[in-house]
């Protein structure tokens, strides 16, 4: 029993005892009791069934203290200040206390100072919003001390409704593992948003240098670069202009890529007009160090084929060793936001196209040289060979098969051996041998000449070809010979024309020589030999009378007078001659003496030639200009000359050498002597060496020698003959210096009377007819 | 012989050709000079007999030239030439030419005067053996080509079946030439025909 059923039961009682004392039982009173005592009982019922519900209640209370205290989540209230009122065990165990030393207590005490600002800021939200609210706040960490992270709290607040003061009721939750799944997961997704990242660079630049290795053809690259830069950034189109140069007139579309049914006109291979947008797009894209986006959508339509795109992205390509071009990306159909990462990329892209550019331009530029240098070898019209120093043909062009009649393949497989006449091999190999030292040939090359080679060469049909060779050796870094180019040409027509002209030339000199000495004394003897054949016959006649009839004197007599007549006559004969070579005395020039013994040799150069005999120029400093008739020095010269190459004619070709020297003799004359290497003058009277008529030689004139006295001495000079200290002869003359005399509006010294009509066929002056 | 062989000298030099007058009238030989060739072949005499001397050097027509000519003349007179200087080729042409001898200046008399009178002694002697020179000449350009070949194979002693022979012919056909050139060339034997065959071949 309850204290409330005996209260009533007093009460009850009481009222009864009442009732008693008052009167003895009316019936109002009865009526009063008994109603008294319905409610008695059904207070009593009323009671029990309170009791009931009290046992429910109770049982249920106990129930919820239960779920209370050992919900999974923690359970608290605090109030406005933010001290804890109540709180479950769950909620005493997460907050590491145990629940009767956490009464009363202020939550923040517990939480991470860094957090409790916004604690405070959750508990007044809480309470003036009326409504749940929700945060997140770490737990101090010396709270957590088994967890080596802060452990996360999720609170869950709501004003207890109608509570006064104000109550806040907090549901408290441990999310510190979802948290770090959460952190964990971001973590992951970082990383995975990188290394994607990372991939499309990589992929991309590979992919690129892919594409610039794929193809030789360098146009054929740039598209294929261009479509890979399309592919990778999802562009609807991307082109590549070149220049990217504010000051070029216009620009030229070098490549281009876009997606099928990209809307505008192809691009490729167009010229865009410079305009001021244009060269305003390309002074900002080559001064940003970034891509440029969406720079002014509506410029330069023409780059976006007539239509403007959405979305551009434009970057200044700028290889090493070429000009710049201008990199354009567009999105047509839709707009869109360049991210960060397509920002790198392009970069990255636009770098690494500098790069290949610049090979381009490398390959290109190696390409052309190629090409020309393919074009040049196979369409010259000279043949031309690579050779390696072993003797075998690298290359050959095809002019050279077609002079030699070979095939390129037979050609490969032979050596000059078999393709060089035998009697010009040997100087062949020593022409090489001089040309791989390569001495004489930079000291040509200096002197602005190429050395070359006149040589036989065999054909396939076994036909001689001449042909003038020209070496030149081929060096590797560290000057060995790697091979020598060879260029031969056919000069077999020329050499045919060279041989007619010399024999044509030989004639000339030979009628030449005869008709200013030969045919002279031919003349001269006819002339002559016309009279003393009459003396002589008429002094046979008249022996013959004197025979037959000595009496008879008249007819001798005329006989006699005959004989003198004629007599007479020869000697006026030889007086007309007497005067005619004083007639040809010219009046002396300044003649410039090298000069004309380069013409003297040049004129006999085939005789030079085929006599196999080498002549040499040596000229002394300082060499004034000689005084004389060139053409007569010439001559005396051109005498001399053959003379010694005549007393060589039995000597081995290599000792066949003449010599000029022309120096000075003292300070007013010039010497010039010619030395050879042939019989001396062991067999010749050297009192009558150049009296006329006097020779040693079969067939020779004596007159020769002679001549060129009189040359000499008409001009003042001395000639002679000694003999040479090695074998051989020199033949020397003097004549003087040229003094310029009178005041001639022509300056001699500046215009000698060289025979400047005479050629020298441009030969090296040194060694003419050089027997290799 | 009627006319008496003369010595016919050709040379443009005035005072040569005088001086030769001079030497050949001094041993008595008849001699008659001429300044050119042109002049010498203008002479009714010049079909001789006799013998020529030529000087190979002359202006309008040389000795070597004049010896042509002779030849298309059938003037068949033996020839000395003088040369001015000693030329082989020259020499050799004009031996084949025709000229029987050949001499170079300056002259000896008497080697002249030897070769002059061996030459006109040949053409006295044809003349007396052979006959006119002139006319033997036309007959012999009356032969055929055929006639010549077996003339030249009867010169060489072949018999009438070799000559057939080698020439591919019949014997009665060699037999006919035979008979034909006999006839042209008037000789009654082979000996004379023979003869005069070798005879001509010393001949221009």
């Amino acid at each position: 029993m309850t204290r409330f059923d005996q209260a009533s039961d007093a009460q009850l009682t009481r009222l009864l005892a009442e009732l008693e004392r008052a009167g003895s039982g009316s019936d109002e009173l009865t009526r009063l009791v008994h109603e008294l005592q319905v409610h008695q009982i059904e207070l009593e019922q009323q009671n029990r069934e309170l009791l009931a519900v009290r046992a429910v209640l109770e049982e249920s209370r106990e129930r919820y203290a239960d779920l209370y205290d050992f919900a999974p989540v923690g359970y608290l209230s605090i109030n406005a200040a933010g001290r804890i009122q109540d709180i479950n065990l769950t909620g005493a165990k997460l907050l590491g206390q145990s629940r009767d030393r956490l009464i009363g207590r202020a939550l923040s005490t517990y939480i991470a100072p860094d957090d409790r600002r916004f604690l405070k800021a959750h508990v007044a939200d809480a309470i003036h919003s009326q409504a749940c609210r929700s945060c997140e706040l770490r737990l101090r960490p010396d709270t957590a001390a088994i967890r080596e992270e802060l452990q996360t709290l999720r609170l869950e607040s709501a004003l207890e409704a109608g509570s006064t003061p104000a109550r806040i009721r907090v549901i408290l939750s441990d999310i510190t593992e979802r948290k770090q799944a959460e952190h964990e997961r971001r973590q992951r997704d970082i990383a995975a948003a990188a290394a994607e990242s990372r991939h499309r660079l990589v992929s991309g630049l590979e992919r690129l240098s892919a594409a610039a290795t794929a193809a030789f053809d360098p146009q054929a690259v740039l598209n294929a670069l261009l479509r890979v830069v399309q592919d990778l950034l999802r562009a609807d189109r991307a082109w590549l202009l070149s220049p990217c140069a504010p000051d070029a007139t216009e620009v030229h579309i070098l490549a281009e890529a876009a997606v099928p049914g990209c809307p505008g006109e192809p691009l490729f291979d167009r010229t865009i007009p410079m305009d001021d947008p244009l060269r305003r797009l390309i002074r900002s894209a080559l001064s940003a160090s970034d891509p440029l986006q969406d720079p002014d959508p509506s410029a330069v339509p023409m780059l976006g084929g007539g239509f403007a795109p959405r979305s551009r992205l434009i970057v200044a390509v700028c290889p090493e060793g070429d000009r710049p071009s201008l990199l354009g990306l567009h999105q047509c159909r839709v707009e869109r936001t360049w991210s960060e990462d397509d920002i790198t990329l392009v970069r990255a892209l636009a770098g690494r196209l500098a790069d290949i550019l610049d090979n381009l331009a490398v390959r290109r530029a190696l390409t052309e040289s190629e090409e020309r240098f393919r074009a040049t070898f196979e369409q010259a019209a000279v043949g031309i060979c690579h050779r390696n120093p072993q003797g075998f043909f690298l290359r050959v062009n095809r002019k050279l098969c077609d002079i030699l009649g070979y095939t390129q393949e037979e050609l490969l497989a032979r050596t000059c051996r078999g393709l060089v006449h035998p009697e010009d091999y040997d100087g062949l190999m020593q022409y090489i041998a001089r040309i791989v030292e390569g001495t004489s040939y930079d000291r040509d090359r200096d002197r602005g000449e190429t050395q070359s080679l006149e040589l036989r060469h065999i054909g396939k049909s076994g036909q001689t070809i001449w042909c003038n060779l020209t070496m030149a050796p081929v060096r590797d870094s560290s000057g060995c010979l790697s091979y020598s180019i060879g260029v031969i040409e056919d000069i077999s027509a020329r050499k045919l024309l060279e041989e007619r002209e010399s024999k044509h030339r030989h004639a000339l000199f030979r009628v030449g020589r005869i008709s200013t000495m030969g045919e002279m004394s031919s003349a001269i003897a006819h002339e002559v030999a016309q009279p003393l054949m009459g003396i002589s016959t008429y002094a046979g006649g008249a022996l013959e009378r004197l025979d037959s009839a000595p009496t008879e004197v008249e007819p001798l007599r005329l006989a006699l007078r005959e004989i003198s007549r004629l007599a007479s006559r020869a000697g006026r004969i030889i007086e007309r001659i007497r005067d005619f070579s004083r007639q040809h005395a010219s009046t002396p020039r300044p003649i410039d003496l090298e000069a004309i013994s380069r013409a003297a040799v040049g004129m006999i150069e085939p005789e030079i030639r085929t006599n196999a005999v080498k002549v040499e120029i040596r000229v002394g400093a300082d060499l004034p200009f000689a005084s004389g008739d060139p053409v007569e020095i010439e001559q005396v010269l051109i005498n001399l000359l053959i003379n010694g190459m005549e007393a060589m004619r039995d000597v081995p070709p290599t000792f066949r050498r003449l010599c000029i020297t022309i120096e000075r003799a003292g300070a007013e004359q010039v010497r010039v002597a010619v030395s050879d290497r042939g019989v001396g003058l062991d067999q010749t009277d050297p009192s009558r060496l150049f009296d006329p008529f006097y020779t040693t030689k079969e067939g020779g004139t004596g007159l020769g020698l002679s001549m060129c006295r009189t040359i000499v001495d008409s001009y003042g000079g001395r000639i002679w003959a000694k003999p040479n200290p090695g074998g051989g002869a020199v033949f020397a003359f003097t004549l003087p210096n040229h003094l310029p005399v009178n005041t001639t509006d022509q300056s001699p010294a500046k215009s000698p009377a060289i025979l400047a009509d005479r050629k020298l066929d441009g030969r090296p002056d040194t060694a003419i007819g050089d027997p290799q | 012989m009627s006319p008496k062989s003369t010595v016919f000298v050709i040379d443009d030099d005035e005072d040569v050709r005088q001086s030769l007058r001079w030497l050949f009238e001094s041993v008595s030989m008849p001699v008659e000079v001429f300044g050119s060739a042109a002049e010498f072949l203008a002479d009714p005499g010049c079909e001789g007999p006799g013998c020529l001397v030529l000087d190979v050097r002359m202006p309008e027509m040389d000795g070597l030239e004049l010896l042509e000519v002779l030849r298309t003349h059938r003037i068949g007179l033996p020839v000395i030439m003088i040369s001015g200087h000693a030329d082989v080729p020259m020499a050799v042409k004009a031996m084949q030419s025709g000229a029987v001898d050949f001499i170079q200046k300056p002259v000896n008399h008497q080697d002249l005067l030897q070769r002059v009178r061996k030459a006109l002694a040949a053409d006295e002697r044809f003349r007396a053996e052979i006959g006119d020179p002139r006319i033997i000449a036309e007959r012999l350009e009356q032969l055929t080509a055929k006639e010549r070949e077996v003339l030249e194979a009867i010169v060489n002693g072949s018999t009438n079946k070799a000559i057939a022979g080698s020439l591919n012919l019949s014997v009665r056909t060699v037999e006919t030439h035979r008979a034909n050139l006999m006839r042209k060339l008037e000789v009654h034997s082979t000996a004379d025909l023979v003869r005069l065959t070798l005879a001509c071949r010393l001949r221009p």
